[in-house]
């Protein structure tokens, strides 16, 4: 959906690619920008023409200079490595196909975390807060115990594969108008992952742990429900639904809190 | 006794698995990866992980699963191990679903099951078309949750770049570089594991991800680890082109119905969906009909080069032919495949709905890899669960599980095999790995610190030198070349013409290699250096598989040489005198070849031995025929 | 602003999150119902407005009541709103979705509907604190009253339609996309289909709260009472009844009206 956002011109014709990346030496250095132009060649995405650049790296002022920084791996759109801002919108550069690109294309690193340098950033946070809202399934021991998980149904199976494919790839974060350094929010992310394992048969014997971490400070009270993090998911995963579900369970569960206990 | 330490070096299914049970064994584990162990290649792997569960009425047995995966790695496998591994498939299945792996549903809602090749029967869990990531994040949160616990510390962003050998030659530790503030620090561990995976990137380009370079596996190797059945790699029949990556489209699409055929019209000009059913050449159902479409990989990728390179009936008289799913119902591909069709949409730019895709063989697995051992159960004739000779490798103390290890497969990995051995031996690692500890007397803190000096003083020169270095030579460049060498002569065809050529490219760029220079010669999350380095040493690797596939005059699953191929007797079977005449000259064959070949680094390149191959479980009396 | 109130924001804020929510229906979303409501009648004619002000300060414990459902909910959802506007860093530019600008002007339309509210209580209730007559001593007629404070208190009377119509117009946003918002934080509305359908009533809720307001704001500044009322008629002219603003700015003609 974001994409077609994007493809404002095809650019077959193109001999060239132009490329405007803003760099940045190191996490305190100043940000700049500098121009590649690369010979054009059909089918290729940002990364492909980054390690085309990795090889050739000379600037449009004809300096030979440091290759771009840059996260990626499974050059699929699978692994969650290579999130960057392509023409300013958060998604995976491996994906984002130069044929279907306005030129020049812009490249910046995400805004939301603290930058390593030029196009990679680093995303610890977004894997802290796995661990703060305990997302996984508490198991007595990865031997077998000769017995699967509880039935699913094909149903259920469907809604959980629509959160599972979360490749903490931060680009929900990116656009959350709410997750920023002034915020303590938690962030789209982690929420569908709390939706995820809460929705487990045995998951959900974590559940009021998950839900009193997203009730702590810093938890799910900093949504304001701007549902960005939604349309930029580049695995469509229902977020919002996420928040809706999770905002039902916080309820009940504060009225649990205070009711019963 | 002192606090132990084991050091994991990766976190794809392999690694995370070893950490996992380690943890779970009470031991505090150090955790190193190239990135964070969620984006590990296992998260690419698509079409699932094979366990018998017979839930299709097909009486699948465990035994069956035994015989398709010895058969399909043409008897090269170790049988011990792989008996064991098919015997707790199941059990690794249900673990993971009690991970909360979405596994794909029956009505019923249990884990359904679908084809894969060189089997007949449903045998293959899967989650939608992302099975690989779906695994991978299970066992991730598991390791997650010890790491909460205070278990188990990962060291992401740090590459691994040698062992800490002690004087007796036992591995006490690990030198690792940050990769972000380019500080080289070893590591005390009583134990290291190796689950590096696999090494697609010395073809240049494969189906894997960007850093599966084998870089890791090649440093152990030039430490002294032996390397195990190099020239045994998997080229996938069905990879979509690409500058940087030919991505693969799964085994599931043929499990699933999907049909490959080029146009019996050499050069036909139409666009595939517009050439009618009498025009298709379904060249591997006509061959093969017992099995048709699923195949074993090396059998169908063998049938794609004959039938554009030989027969010159590739697509518009390319390297292409076409895998079609069109016939299949939207709604079933979508919920079914959705995954990787979208995949070939976004990056082909054609609707693979209503257009057959356009594939071709690729690399794709690495069935070779750092050889390692295993104590067989006497009485079961499997491999003993739990005991420190399994998954150790050749150097004391260090031990290899997942791709990157040689096990399991033999010549010739079966679909969704993989996820299952990776997991296996992961988790056969880590309990080796915690008996090794159990056993142990000494303790990694007694290494002298001038141990470990020595080797972060070299790795720190190394790194220092390739700083310094004016030589001109581009790593890049020389990894393209490198790829081109392997992808023209150690392809799905091999000859030993085009080997020796292969070898002395690959001399050629070794000492190339020793120019290399940096575009970058900062000291911040520099990746230049790292990556100059991987490519030596993806060099190195790439001389030992070529040199193992020169040495190898034989065919045997994934390693072919049509000058050494026995051939079938076209329309005849057991019991005909000449396909038992056939059949004797395959036994006679196999006395000389079914051997591991073993290699091991000297400065002057690998030596190589052969070991022989345990083949208790099912003794090769047939050969693999798929007709 | 966190710094106005660190400790109990940080130790409560879900727990105040979902109050703000939470008093943004109860009680102020339905104050603001009851209170268009009752301007509207106005619409009806001068008496049937006068009738039912009256009855609402005929109501026992007024100022209590106003106080505990009135002034203090909106006083703390309006001071918390302002901490919660604060955080929020706007990118509809960057993301111009259509959810991403209601998002949006739920923050705009929360800083407009502070300041009309401000302008808004000093303009009726609390006109006093500046040595006007306070609007309860309009008794019984207050339309009168309130029409005069439209047409000859302190801006012109063009200027105070504006600041209406923008006013209502951002309240009346404000509270229909808060249902919708307000829906989705307590977990009412879950699902897509949910939520369309719900933003869809919304939308309409939202235009009728404004023409609501707006057609009650036409009815006060233009209308004038067609008929002397029971109690006009035995005190005698219409025109003798004294309207306090026109007595203090030199009562105009009433040819001008
Ligand atoms: C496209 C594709 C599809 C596949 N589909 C299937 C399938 O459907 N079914 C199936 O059974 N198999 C499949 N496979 C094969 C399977 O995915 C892999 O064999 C398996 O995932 C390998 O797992 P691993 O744990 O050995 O290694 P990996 O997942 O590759 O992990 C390697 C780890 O090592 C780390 N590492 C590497 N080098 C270093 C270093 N120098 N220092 C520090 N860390 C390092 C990395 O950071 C990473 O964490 C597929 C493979 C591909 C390419
Ligand atoms: C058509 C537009 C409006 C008109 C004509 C109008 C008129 C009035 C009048 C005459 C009063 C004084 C009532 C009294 O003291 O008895 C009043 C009070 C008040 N109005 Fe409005 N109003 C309008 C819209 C709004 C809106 C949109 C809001 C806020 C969201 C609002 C909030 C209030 C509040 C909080 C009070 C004080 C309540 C009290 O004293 O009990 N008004 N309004
Ligand atoms: C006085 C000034 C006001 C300010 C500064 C203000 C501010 C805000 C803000 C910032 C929000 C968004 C909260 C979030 O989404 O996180 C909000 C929500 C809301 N406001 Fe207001 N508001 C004010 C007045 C009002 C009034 C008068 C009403 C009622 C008519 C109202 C009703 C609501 C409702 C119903 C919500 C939705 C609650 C939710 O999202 O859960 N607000 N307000
Ligand atoms: S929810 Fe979507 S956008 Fe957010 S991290 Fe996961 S995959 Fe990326
Ligand atoms: S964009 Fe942010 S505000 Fe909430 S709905 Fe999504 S997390
Ligand atoms: S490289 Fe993995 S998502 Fe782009």
């Amino acid at each position: 959906m974001v994409r077609n956002m994007t493809a404002s011109t095809t650019v077959a014709s193109h001999k060239e690619i132009h490329f405007k990346i803003k760099r940045q030496d190191g996490p305190n250095s100043q940000p700049y920008w500098e121009e590649f132009k690369m010979p054009y060649a059909p089918q290729h995405n940002v990364i492909s023409a980054l390690l085309y650049l990795r090889e050739h790296p000379v600037n449009t002022k004809g300096q030979r200079v440091a290759p771009v920084a840059w996260e990626s791996n499974c050059m699929e759109e699978v692994c969650g490595a290579c999130s960057m801002l392509v023409n300013g919108v958060p998604r995976q550069a491996c994906a984002a196909l130069v044929d279907d690109l306005a030129q020049p294309i812009v490249l910046e690193p995400l805004t939301k975390f603290p930058i390593i340098r030029d196009l990679a950033v680093d995303r610890q946070k977004m894997f802290d807060a796995l661990i703060r809202v305990k997302a996984w399934v508490p198991l007595d021991g990865s031997q077998d115990v000769h017995e699967p998980a509880p039935r699913i149904s094909p149903a259920d199976q469907a809604l959980r594969y629509a959160f599972s494919r979360c490749m903490t790839c931060g680009c929900c974060m990116e656009a959350c108008p709410q997750y920023h350094d002034r915020s303590d929010f938690i962030g789209p992310a982690p929420l569908g992952q709390v939706a995820l394992h809460n929705s487990h048969p045995t998951g959900g014997f974590f559940k009021s742990d998950r839900l009193h971490a997203l009730m702590d400070p810093g938890g799910i009270a900093g949504c304001g429900n701007a549902q960005n993090c939604f349309k930029v998911c580049p695995k469509d995963i229902p977020l919002t639904h996420a928040i809706g579900a999770l905002g039902r369970q916080t309820t009940v569960q504060w009225l649990r809190d205070l009711l019963i206990k | 006794m002192a606090k132990q330490r084991v050091v994991v070096v990766g976190g794809g299914l392999g690694g995370l698995w070893a950490t996992l049970r380690l943890a779970e064994a009470g031991h505090s584990v150090d955790l190193f990866s190239l990135f964070p162990v969620k984006r590990s290649h296992s998260c690419c792997a698509q079409g699932g992980i094979n366990a018998v569960l017979d839930i299709k009425g097909q009486h699948d047995s465990v035994e069956q699963h035994v015989t398709d995966t010895i058969k399909g790695g043409d008897y090269l496998g170790d049988q011990p191990p792989i008996k064991t591994m098919c015997q707790d498939a199941p059990g690794l299945v249900r673990t993971y679903d009690r991970m909360g792996v979405t596994f794909s549903r029956t009505p019923e809602g249990i884990m359904d099951q679908r084809l894969f090749g060189g089997v007949k029967n449903r045998r293959t869990c899967f989650a939608g078309a992302t099975t690989g990531a779906q695994l991978l994040y299970g066992i991730d949160e598991q390791v997650r949750a010890h790491e909460g616990g205070g278990r188990v510390r990962k060291l992401e962003f740090w590459e691994f770049l040698s062992l800490v050998l002690d004087e007796q030659g036992v591995c006490r530790g690990i030198a690792a570089l940050n990769v972000r503030t380019m500080k080289v620090e070893t590591f005390r561990a009583d134990i290291v594991l190796l689950a590096t995976g696999g090494a697609g990137l010395i073809w240049g380009r494969s189906t894997m991800s960007t850093n599966c370079t084998g870089a890791a596996a090649a440093r152990a190797y030039q430490q002294g680890a032996k390397f195990a059945n190099g020239e045994f790699a998997q080229f996938h029949p069905t990879a979509m082109k690409g500058h940087d990556k030919l991505r693969l489209m799964s085994e599931a699409c043929r499990g699933e119905g999907g049909r490959v055929w080029v146009p019996r019209k050499p050069g036909d000009t139409r666009l595939g969906r517009d050439i009618p059913e009498n025009e298709r050449f379904h060249f591997l159902e006509e061959w093969y009909p017992a099995y048709g479409n699923t195949c074993p990989r090396d059998v169908a990728s063998r049938a794609l080069v004959r039938v554009t390179r030989h027969m010159g009936m590739g697509v518009r008289g390319q390297d292409i032919v076409y895998l079609d799913l069109t016939h299949k119902p939207r709604e079933f591909l979508e919920a079914r495949l959705g995954g990787i069709l979208d995949m070939y949409q976004t990056f082909a730019g054609v609707d693979p709905y209503t257009n057959p895709m356009e594939v071709f063989p690729s690399m794709h697995y690495t069935m070779g890899g750092l050889w390692v051992g295993y104590e067989k159960d006497g009485q079961t004739g499997g491999m003993a669960h739990i005991s420190p000779k399994n998954h150790a490798t050749s150097v004391p103390g260090l031990y290899a599980c997942g791709e990157c290890d040689f096990a399991y497969h033999g010549a010739n990995r079966l679909g969704a095999n993989s996820l299952l051995s990776a997991s296996f031996s992961g988790r056969v690692a880590g309990d080796a790995a915690a008996a090794y500890l159990k056993n142990l007397k000494s303790s990694c803190d007694k290494v002298p610190d001038s141990v470990h000096d020595a080797e972060r003083k070299r790795q720190e020169e190394i790194n220092q030198a390739l700083l310094a270095r004016t030589g001109g030579e581009n790593a890049s460049t020389l990894h393209h070349q490198l790829g081109e060498l392997m992808q023209q002569y150690v392809f799905v065809e091999r000859d030993n013409a085009g080997l020796d050529k292969a070898l002395a490219g690959i001399g050629e760029l070794k000492e190339r290699a020793k120019k290399i220079s940096l575009d970058d010669k900062g000291n911040w999350s520099n990746q230049s250096l790292p990556w100059a380095r991987q490519v030596q040493d993806m060099i190195v690797l790439g001389e030992v598989m070529t040199k193992c596939a020169r040495l190898r005059d034989e065919c045997r699953g994934s390693h072919y040489k049509a000058e050494f191929e026995l051939k079938q007797p076209e329309g005849k079977f057991a019991g005909d005198p000449e396909y038992e005449a056939y059949t004797e000259k395959w036994k006679a064959n196999n006395e000389r070849w079914l051997k591991h070949s073993i290699a091991t680094h000297t400065p002057a390149g690998p030596q190589v031995e052969y070991w022989p191959v345990d083949s208790s479980v099912m003794p090769p009396t047939k050969p693999r025929d798929y007709r | 602003m966190t710094d106005t109130t660190p400790g109990l924001l940080d130790r409560y804020q879900f727990q105040l999150r979902r109050l703000h929510s939470l008093s943004g229906i109860v009680p102020i979303g339905f104050f603001l119902l009851f209170h268009l409501l009752t301007n509207s009648t106005a619409f009806l004619g001068a008496e049937r407005y006068d009738t039912h002000v009256q009855q609402i300060h005929d109501l026992p414990w007024l100022p209590v009541i106003e106080l505990l459902f009135i002034f203090l909910p909106i006083a703390f959802h309006g001071i918390l709103g302002v901490t919660i506007a604060w955080q929020g860093k706007l990118n509809v530019r960057q993301y111009p979705y259509m959810d991403n600008w209601r998002y949006t002007l739920q923050r705009i339309t929360a800083w407009i509907t502070l300041a009309f509210v401000a302008i808004h209580l000093l303009h009726f209730r609390f006109a006093y604190w500046f040595g006007e007559p306070e609007y309860a001593s309009a008794a019984p007629r207050f339309f009168d009253f309130t029409r005069q404070g439209f047409l000859h208190l302190w801006l012109p009377a063009w200027l105070w339609i504006w600041i209406y119509v923008v006013g209502v117009a951002a309240a009346a946003f404000h509270f229909s996309n808060g249902i919708v918002t307000f829906c989705i934080t307590w977990g009412i509305a879950v699902g897509f289909e949910a939520r369309k359908k719900l933003s869809l009533v919304a939308g309409a809720l939202c235009i009728v709260l404004m023409l609501w307001g707006f057609v009650s704001l036409h009815a006060l500044t233009t209308m004038t009472r067609t008929a002397p009322g029971a109690a006009e008629v035995a005190r005698g002219n219409e025109q003798r009844i004294s309207t306090p603003y026109m007595a203090r700015h030199e009562a105009p003609s009433a040819a001008r009206e």
